[in-house]
């Protein structure tokens, strides 16, 4: 695919994982709680500083390392905001970041692709791999940001047509004929399950459509130039019921072909959806596992607390 | 024959329908009585509208009749002479004047904004200056820019009375405006248009010209329409710059002195009675050119705004 | 507290479930008194205490389903919301085999025992002791009093044995006497009546294992 002008760092990182681990990454919480006989223990306990997380279950199957996160460190100003974080994002999954408000978990996932930076008066030290190669090193952040996509708490469509939303990001890298462009836009509008909804209407503004639609939108402008993962910050939080089940599930499909980094205030999301939980705490990095285990036998008092609503 | 009633999918035929939540004319009455104070307020509100309007009619109203029981095709001829008392080298004057300084105001104005908004920090002091400085330019009256353009462009370099002096005057003048409005405009675009545009891997330029410009367009035009009124109503500044006479008698180049519109309705109404008719018209004129220039600037506005 | 209502309907559960277990205590302790006094009055009382039971039972179900539905427990609360629905199915049946017994002992009450293997009555008592234990480990969130209550099903399993082998030798010796094979056949159906509660009573401290470490294992 000639779009493809940014090659991954390392080639040789194995693409496919082996289709029994797919199946054995159950997507709900809930349906394997009540008898679980085998026993994937945590491999971890309780983070405290500089701990590293690795997430790893006792079967060994896991996925390779998308990101890998090193004693990182982020200030604002003079309020530490993220404390020692150390964790491995595995590709191919979905991992969900929770936590009360202002406990640091959005700011973290913006350090991953280095959204942070608009933020003046933001320090950071540590340090984030991508495919084993640092994003804070020699990197060109336009490079990283089409390669590490993001979608927002709240829809932002440009005030654009929605075929101009989608082909923006092509543009940007430099596609200009429109063959090239209808095809990335159909097909990134199909990927986001909303092509049906909105081929008789590419020309209209897209800020005449939904809030749900809009979020699929969104979506659909960031698989637009094909990233390798794509961060959700709170997706559905503004959204109703059924546009927010139709996002869930569209991250369920998209997992196949995308790491996903998904934060959410919706526990109840988080264990539907995710493959790996992590619990953040005043900028700490609490516990970081299993979904499932993280949400049947959480580890640590404070991350049952505040998974069973007994926060504070 | 009655006109048949098209329904589309979801709708209904609502005319035999009596609805409950109608305020009749006499509920209204009834509660207004009840407080004596917010029918008062009613009255004052509607008279200062009746006020407002009716003034703004009379004075539109009084000078276009005036002004169209005056006019002859002479008064648009190409050369100006002391017989026909042509406007149309004051009216060409003004539309240059208008042109030029608009675009070199314009650009740079927006420009300034620009990095005012989108590159300096907003704790940086150099932007707190220039953003003091401009506000303070604005609330400058325009003869002191008028003495400054005289002594600058006329006499410093030498050039004279001239259009072009005239119209780098009025972009001064206009520029800090512009400025304003457009970084209130761009302000006023949200941040998560640029961060959707950051998180695609597009850089601060193509986020600049491609998203934030195009949202931020209604309220740059709206800038510029009240930029373009100051210049096109402006007297006195240009009567030292631009100079206030027709002399040469028609439109001959930037660098050729000559009185726009208003300066010429100053020059005609200064001659005393004997051209009192030529100067409603020359009014009339300007209020036909404010019109189409406000229509205008809708016009594209809305022709920008419906690109998306 | 931040969820006082969620938690007010745990306490709730939490209550029923001790009086169930009461309930369940009472009917095994009645059944094993009637059956060492052939005592068909106490016997015949099972019946009520069964009623009782299922009643609880049909509450308990409702409430979980109640609190499933609108307080979508995680964690912890899951997983006693989910041992108190499995728990409550074995603590019916053991009323129900109560029942059964109390019934055998009044089919049983026209002639006195014969030659009974006395083990009968050291199962029944073992097997009370159990389900009070079971209940017990339950209310007090006791990780060993479950796992005890576990392991002291094996000795109940023996002991059956031993009186399944008497009670053969009986009807074997007494191939005869209509009447004295019958009463050991009874018997046999009690003891198993009984080894079953033992199954019971262990599957219930398996759940409380299950609430108290998330990991459901079979233990015996």
């Amino acid at each position: 695919m000639k779009f493809d002008l940014f090659k991954k760092k390392n080639a040789a990182a194995p693409q496919e994982a082996p289709a029994a681990e797919a199946e054995a990454a159950p997507a709900d919480a809930f349906a394997k709680s009540g008898i679980k006989v085998e026993s994937a223990g945590h491999a971890f306990k309780t983070a405290r500083t500089g701990t590293e997380h690795a997430a790893v279950g006792a079967d060994g199957e896991e996925k390779p390392v998308k990101f890998k996160v090193n004693e990182l460190n982020l200030y604002y100003g003079k309020f530490w905001a993220l404390k020692n974080i150390g964790m491995e994002i595995r590709e191919k999954e979905i991992t969900a970041f929770i936590g009360p408000s202002g406990c640091g978990k959005s700011t973290f996932l913006k350090t991953l692709n280095r959204m942070n930076d608009l933020i003046p008066d933001c320090k950071i030290t540590g340090e984030v791999l991508i495919d084993g190669v640092d994003l804070y090193g020699k990197v060109d952040i336009n490079t990283l940001r089409k390669r590490v996509g993001m979608v927002f708490q709240k829809p932002n469509p440009f005030p654009m047509s929605v075929y101009d939303n989608i082909a923006y990001g092509p543009r940007t890298h430099g596609i200009r004929k429109k063959a090239e462009l209808d095809e990335i836009v159909e097909r990134s509008l199909r990927q986001a399950a909303i092509w049906d909804e909105l081929k008789d209407r590419l020309k209209k503004s897209a800020l005449g459509l939904s809030g749900g639609q809009q979020q699929r939108l969104c979506i659909a402008r960031t698989l637009a130039v094909e990233p390798e993962v794509v961060l959700m910050d709170e997706p559905t939080s503004a959204l109703d019921p059924i546009s927010t089940s139709k996002i869930e599930e569209l991250a369920q499909d998209l997992k196949k072909d995308y790491t996903i980094v998904i934060v959410t205030h919706n526990m109840q999301q988080a264990a539907r959806i995710s493959d790996k939980t992590a619990f953040f705490l005043l900028g700490d990095l609490i516990e970081y596992g299993k979904t499932d285990d993280v949400f049947n036998r959480p580890a640590d008092k404070r991350t049952e607390d505040y998974i069973t609503g007994r926060f504070g | 024959m009655a006109k048949e009633l098209v329904l589309r999918e979801g709708e209904v035929d609502v005319s035999q329908i009596v609805p409950i939540n109608r305020q009749r004319v006499s509920d209204k009455f009834h509660a207004y009585c009840k407080k004596p104070g917010s029918f008062t307020m009613l009255i004052l509100i509607l008279l200062a509208t009746a006020i407002t309007l009716g003034a703004v009619l009379w004075i539109l109203l009084y000078t276009a009749i005036q002004g169209f029981a005056n006019f002859r095709f002479e008064l648009f001829a190409w050369e100006h002479t002391s017989s026909n008392v042509s406007m149309m080298p004051a009216l060409i004057n003004t539309l240059t004047i208008a042109f030029f300084s608009l675009i070199m105001a314009g650009v740079v104005g927006i420009f300034a904004a620009i990095f005012m908004v989108e590159y300096a920090k907003s704790t940086n002091v150099f932007v707190k200056i220039v953003r003091i400085a401009a506000e303070t330019l604005a609330g400058i009256p325009s003869i002191v820019y008028g003495i400054f353009g005289m002594i600058f462009f006329v006499r410093m370099l030498g050039w004279g009375n001239t259009l072009l002096g005239g119209a780098i005057t009025m972009a001064m003048m206009i520029m800090p405006l512009i400025m304003r409005t457009t970084e209130e405009a761009l302000k006023a675009v949200p941040d998560s248009f640029r961060e959707g545009s950051f998180a695609l891997g597009a850089g601060k330029l193509r986020t600049i010209f491609r998203i934030i410009l195009p949202a931020a367009v209604p309220g740059i035009i709206s800038g510029i329409i009240l930029g373009l009124g100051r210049v096109v109503g402006e007297t006195m500044a240009l009567v030292y710059t631009a100079g206030a006479t027709l002399d040469p008698a028609y439109p001959s180049g930037l660098m050729q002195s000559g009185s726009t519109l208003t300066v010429y309705l100053y020059a005609l109404i200064n001659e005393g009675n004997d051209f009192l008719g030529e100067a409603w018209a020359v009014a009339t004129v300007l209020i036909i050119l404010t019109v189409i220039i406000n229509g205008l600037a809708e016009f594209i506005g809305n022709k920008l705004k419906k690109e998306y | 507290m931040t969820r006082r209502q969620f938690d007010e309907q745990l306490a709730e559960l939490k209550e029923l479930l001790t009086e169930m277990g009461r309930l369940n205590c009472r009917a095994i302790a009645d059944a094993a008194v009637a059956l060492e006094q052939q005592n068909t009055s106490l016997a015949g009382e099972i019946k009520n205490l069964e009623s009782a039971v299922d009643e609880k039972e049909a509450e308990i179900e409702r409430l979980c389903l109640k609190i499933i539905l609108k307080q979508q427990p995680v964690a912890s609360d899951l997983l006693f919301v989910t041992s108190a629905m499995k728990m409550v199915t074995d603590m019916e049946r053991i009323a129900d085999q109560a029942v059964d017994i109390g019934e055998l002992v009044v089919k049983m009450s026209q002639l006195p025992y014969a030659d009974i293997p006395t083990e009968i009555y050291d199962m029944a008592e073992r097997v009370k002791d159990m389900v009070a234990s079971a209940a017990e480990s339950f209310v007090e969130r006791n990780m060993e009093l479950a796992k005890e209550t576990c392991r002291a099903d094996d000795a109940v399993d023996d002991l059956f044995d031993e009186v399944k082998k008497k009670l053969t030798h009986i009807v074997y010796k007494e191939i005869d006497d209509d009447e004295n094979g019958e009463q050991a056949l009874d018997m046999l159906m009690i003891a198993k009546y009984l080894e079953k509660i033992g199954d019971h009573a262990t599957n219930i401290a398996e759940w409380v294992l299950f609430m108290l470490t998330g990991e459901h294992k079979k233990l015996n």
